[in-house]
């Protein structure tokens, strides 16, 4: 029993004590429309037909059917979440969802990609992935478009931290005081 | 309800001007009315934030569809990932009684609340479906006959096809039929719903530009003078992509990548340069020459 609730702790993006658990429903759903295994997600993927490394019907096998607890990082942050798996999926088993569940996983448990976290800072710092530029507000004031209107900033800012994400910006921090 | 919400996102107005410029000034010329949205945010990118933590994904998302509720206004945008998100945050919450408690038991501390009572639109959805293609064909003053395209719709717009509910995901018309309503002709090609490659740039540089190699090839195979996009991602990976495959010594193509309202703006006969077309990394000049010539 223990055995289960610690898999089923794999699938969902759990903020322990925050305010939102949400668990993925692909356990319950799986064992509706079990996956026989067929391959058509990764029969049907560019990611394994470049690299053999990454292999959805192996992600499904293993997380979804073995309930095994070791997330396979780096091979799960190859995915392009192109969905095209979930297209393919005789069983609607959305093997990319479960990769999206497994990368929340992996993520709690520290492994945070750079690019993602830079991400984070960014929305934190303006409410946008992407830094205003002086030569792009000249550009649209040329193409006569308005200014880009502010993101409410604090907002973003307070749902950042009541999701306990804020515990990734503080590396940044770090980083800058040690340059 | 009249008009739409216009949720510009981040990377087209801060980086990709141009496609804000087309999009407003052929959408204006189609009598769509668009009301800027205040407030908003990142949508939050499906891929990045999505794969940090579902939860903050959701209530960025949540909170962002709220501000358009307020203004009682169906959401319309401009790019494939802030149509995945919001669609598909949109079409969760609406479904699931429960999740949609937890996340406004979020919003709640910030004065604001899901209701689940608009619909979140994509650019391409708009063009095909309220406008139409009749009403484009009737709008074209430049006929792009000779124009060969190559339609990249991207994943974001077509995938997962149960939510998105956009085209079938396998073969996709409806981009085809705006292109050929120009008078340009859509070309058949190999691995026309690949993805573009953009996801994964963060993670594998190669890997990332492989797959927009191997679209190009294929564009290329089939006589394309161009590519026609409805996603900034996209565009960028096409676009800046060749640059670099140039400048890594694989592949010597410079193929033209528009989005989709400069094409039917050129029709419309608006003004390139005011469109911003001279802000691609691709130069569209040889294009041009060839509608002009």
């Amino acid at each position: 029993m223990q055995q289960h609730k610690e898999s089923a702790a794999a699938y969902s993006t759990h903020e322990q004590g925050g305010p939102i658990s949400v668990v993925h429903k692909h356990e319950s759903e799986h064992s509706t429309r079990p996956c026989y295994q067929c391959g058509s997600c990764t029969g049907g993927c560019p990611i394994a037909k470049r690299n053999a490394e990454f292999n959805p019907r192996r992600i499904v096998q293993r997380f979804l059917m073995k309930r095994e607890d070791k997330i396979p990082s780096p091979s799960i942050w190859l995915c392009l979440l192109c969905h095209t798996c979930i297209e393919r999926c005789p069983q609607e088993v959305k093997p990319s969802h479960v990769i999206v569940a497994l990368r929340n996983k992996a993520t709690q448990d520290g492994d945070v990609k750079d690019y993602i976290r830079e991400e984070l800072n960014q929305i934190c710092a303006t409410g946008w992935t992407i830094p205003s530029m002086p030569a792009i507000a000249k550009r649209r004031e040329t193409l006569g478009l308005p200014p880009m209107p502010a993101a409410n900033v604090d907002e973003v800012r307070n749902i950042i931290k009541a999701m306990g994400l804020d515990k990734f910006l503080e590396d940044r921090k770090e980083r800058e005081t040690e340059k | 309800m009249s008009g739409y919400a216009l949720f510009l996102g981040c990377m087209i107005p801060l980086r990709l001007p141009n496609m804000e410029a087309s999009a407003r000034k052929v959408l204006e010329s189609l009598d769509i009315k668009l009301v800027d949205m205040k407030e908003t945010s990142c949508c939050p990118d499906p891929v990045g934030i999505q794969s940090l933590d579902y939860a903050t994904w959701l209530s960025l998302g949540a909170r962002n569809i709220s501000i358009a509720e307020d203004m009682n206004l169906d959401i319309l945008t401009l790019c494939n990932g802030c149509f995945e998100t919001l669609k598909t945050v949109n079409e969760i919450l609406k479904k699931d009684g429960s999740l949609r408690e937890k996340v406004n038991a979020v919003l709640d501390g910030l004065g604001r609340s899901f209701r689940g009572k608009i619909e979140v639109r994509h650019l391409i959805e708009v063009l095909y479906k309220d406008v139409g293609v009749k009403k484009i064909k009737e709008n074209v003053v430049t006929d792009l006959t000779g124009v060969n395209a190559a339609t990249h719709y991207g994943c974001h717009v077509l995938r997962p096809s149960s939510i998105l509910k956009v085209d079938d995901p396998d073969e996709p018309r409806i981009l085809d039929e705006l292109v050929e309503a120009t008078g340009a002709r859509s070309v058949s090609y190999l691995r026309k719903t690949l993805c573009c490659g953009a996801t994964i740039r963060g993670i594998s540089k190669d890997t990332s530009l492989d797959l927009t190699y191997e679209k190009i090839k294929q564009a290329k195979r089939s006589h394309a003078d161009c590519f026609i996009v409805l996603c900034p991602t996209c565009f960028n990976q096409f676009d800046t992509g060749q640059v670099e495959l140039r400048s890594s010594g694989k592949g010597d193509s410079s193929l033209p990548v528009l989005y989709l309202p400069e094409l039917i703006g050129i029709a419309f006969g608006m003004n390139a340069e005011e469109m911003g077309l001279g802000l691609h990394k691709i130069k569209t000049k040889s294009l041009l020459e060839k509608v002009f010539q």
